[in-house]
């Protein structure tokens, strides 16, 4: 049984009259995943997930669930359930006839739908809540209730529709890792649709990077941030510092990038970066070594100014001015061997040309392109 | 100092308002009540002493009490009809119509017409087709001005109602018409309660409408009306008691019923 669970095969969805919302989606969601698509608000991460429950048709491309093609079938008939952005509660029925709604309409006999009510409602911790009405429920309790009416059916695959939206940071991390517990499990399918990375992190196995209607990368968060493959990807997760080039050299993996008129640093690509070519490249703050200019390293790069610095309890940010419109952010952990930086103070910043990722930047290079023409 | 002044000259104006405003709704209601159990028959002062006979005789009155069952069939079936005929417009409007706009303009003109127009025209409409006047006309009359008012009430909510409670029953593996009984209708159902207790309110105590399609039958308020003419007698207010007993009674419970849905 290695199949996944959800297959979506260069799927789109066009709005009228021309708006590409989805564009040649191709997934596979593995059986038992915590699955995310992550990706910024209007990016199409919801209408994709819509087409998976069924409450949308796509224009093209095809939908699998568990081998079945799922293209023409109602969602009322797809094995999946979805919990909802604004959770969508029933107002006018109470937390245990909310939950047994799913079965209840399936026609199920009562001794059942008591049994398997009772137990979500035990499993989610809603003990005592049964006859309050959603509008009487914290915002942490709806959420339960909206998930645990979603569960009871024993879907195949759960999709959430980024539910935590509208409860602060520490709640929501609190009960995503809830749900990646209930997830482990019941070996259940979630697919989670966040805008937020580090919810995405907190929780999943694999994530699908999208933007702008397309899937830009898939992959587990380490190789998402350790190896991101576009620079969107690279802008999306965690902090980076982003710098424009122009590639001047290339050797193998090593493509050497020139920022300003007298700066020059190498970096690694893995694209079709060639002398020429506009290039956006990405080190993280915490890759760059900083020393006193009087002291020579092997990774030196740059000199610059420290401009700014912040003390953040187990590391100290910097902020360096290498030249006008060039900023360096660099963070160094604190250790006995840390050495410290005054504001004001010359240092010699550097990296490894491994920790710099190199990417053409399409952006620029169509603009150019568009500048010939 | 000049501030507290001024607050304390507030505080005593805004009471002395809310007095002044209460007394006008109330005292006509208070003396209608008063002197249904006043023994002497006129309405003058002293009071006379109490009596229950007025209720008595309301109660032995043939003539009133069928009129009272008459405007209770009349308000019973114009509130069903136009319960039923202003829903369905009022979902064929949200969900399907697209001319919205025009659609909607014309079916606020009956509510908006003057009662004696819409009276006169119902009669003449009747003539017209040759029908005989009766309750049943007085019922079709009512439909034709209380169902936009039901149209407008439940357009409101419709408008308000959270369309993905809809998809999240069909999530839930409902099938369209389980989604319409279980979730749209019920979800709207203190609104249809608001709208039936307001069209029975209002059709039980039409009169305009009623005096031109009624013919020879009768209802509370042409039965009302007729006695005017010979004075108000104390039979009159201690069946203006009555109706207001019911108002509150009936007001209490549907807005205990209420309370519970609306929050």
């Amino acid at each position: 049984m290695h199949e996944p669970i959800v297959v979506t095969n260069r799927l789109s969805k066009v709005y009228a009259p021309s708006t590409l919302a989805v564009d040649e989606v191709s997934l596979r969601i593995e059986r038992a995943e915590f699955f995310s698509i992550l990706g910024p608000s209007g990016c199409g991460k919801t209408t994709l997930l819509h087409l998976i429950g069924g409450f949308l048709d796509p224009t093209s491309g095809e939908i699998l669930i568990d081998g079945v093609k799922m293209n023409a079938v109602a969602p009322e008939h797809r094995p999946v359930n979805t919990v909802f952005q604004n959770l969508a509660l029933f107002p006018h029925l109470n937390v245990y006839q909310n939950i047994a709604f799913g079965l209840k309409v399936k026609a199920m006999v009562a001794s059942r739908i008591e049994a398997m009510v009772g137990e979500i409602i035990h499993t989610l911790k809603l003990d005592g809540l049964e006859r309050r009405k959603p509008a009487a429920l914290s915002g942490g309790q709806q959420q339960r209730v909206a998930l645990a009416r979603a569960l009871v059916n024993s879907p195949k695959v759960l999709l959430l529709d980024e539910p935590l939206r509208s409860i602060d940071a520490v709640l929501r991390r609190r009960l995503l890792r809830e749900f990646a517990a209930l997830q482990d499990q019941l070996g259940m399918t979630f697919v989670f649709v966040t805008h937020d990375q580090a919810d995405a992190l907190e929780v999943s196995k694999r994530i699908a990077v999208m933007n702008a209607g397309r899937i830009e990368q898939v992959g587990s968060p380490e190789a998402l941030y350790q190896r991101p493959i576009t620079p969107f990807v690279a802008r999306f997760f965690g902090e980076t510092n982003d710098l424009s080039g122009l590639c001047v050299e290339r050797r193998g993996d090593l493509a050497k990038i020139q920022t300003g008129p007298t700066t020059t640093f190498w970096g690694t690509s893995a694209d079709d970066t060639t002398p020429g070519k506009a290039v956006a490249c990405f080190v993280r703050p915490q890759e760059i070594s900083m020393s006193g200019v009087d002291q020579s390293i092997d990774t030196k790069v740059f000199e610059g100014r420290v401009i700014r610095r912040r003390f953040f309890g187990d590391r100290i940010r910097y902020l360096i001015r290498v030249e006008e419109h060039l900023d360096i952010e660099s963070h160094v952990v604190l250790n006995n061997a840390a050495n410290q930086f005054d504001i004001g103070q010359r240092v010699a910043v550097g990296w490894a040309p491994s920790s710099c990722l190199c990417f053409v930047d399409e952006d620029r290079e169509k603009r150019k392109s568009n500048i010939l023409l | 100092m000049i501030n507290r002044v001024a607050n304390r000259l507030l505080s005593v104006g805004g009471w002395g308002a809310t007095l002044l405003c209460l007394t006008i709704l109330f005292l006509p209601l208070f003396v209608l009540v008063v002197f249904s159990f006043n023994r002497f028959p006129y309405g003058v002062f002293p009071l006379k002493g109490f009596t229950w006979q007025w209720y008595q005789k309301l109660l032995r009155n043939d003539n009133i009490v069928r009129a009272i069952l008459n405007s209770i069939y009349i308000s019973s079936f114009a509130t069903i009809a136009a319960l039923i005929l202003g829903s369905l417009a009022a979902y064929a409007s949200d969900r399907a119509i697209k001319m919205k706009v025009r659609f909607e303009a014309f079916l606020y003109v009956p509510m908006i017409a003057p009662g004696i127009i819409l009276g006169i025209s119902l009669a003449f409409l009747f003539h017209l087709l040759n029908l005989r006047l009766g309750l049943w006309s007085v019922v079709f009359g009512h439909v034709t001005f209380l169902a936009p008012f039901v149209f407008v009430l439940v357009s409101a909510s419709l408008k308000r109602f959270d369309r993905r409670l809809e998809l999240a029953g069909r999530d839930l593996g409902a099938t369209g018409r389980q989604v319409f009984w279980l979730i749209t209708l019920s979800v709207l159902k203190p609104t249809f309660l608001a709208a039936a207790l307001f069209c029975w309110t209002l059709s039980f105590e039409e009169f305009i409408v009623t005096f031109f399609t009624i013919g020879s039958d009768s209802n509370l308020s042409m039965e009302v009306f007729s006695k005017l003419r010979v004075g108000v007698t104390p039979e009159l207010n201690a069946l203006g008691t009555l109706q207001i007993l019911v108002a509150v009674i009936v007001g209490i419970w549907v807005s205990s019923k209420l309370e519970g849905v609306l929050d």
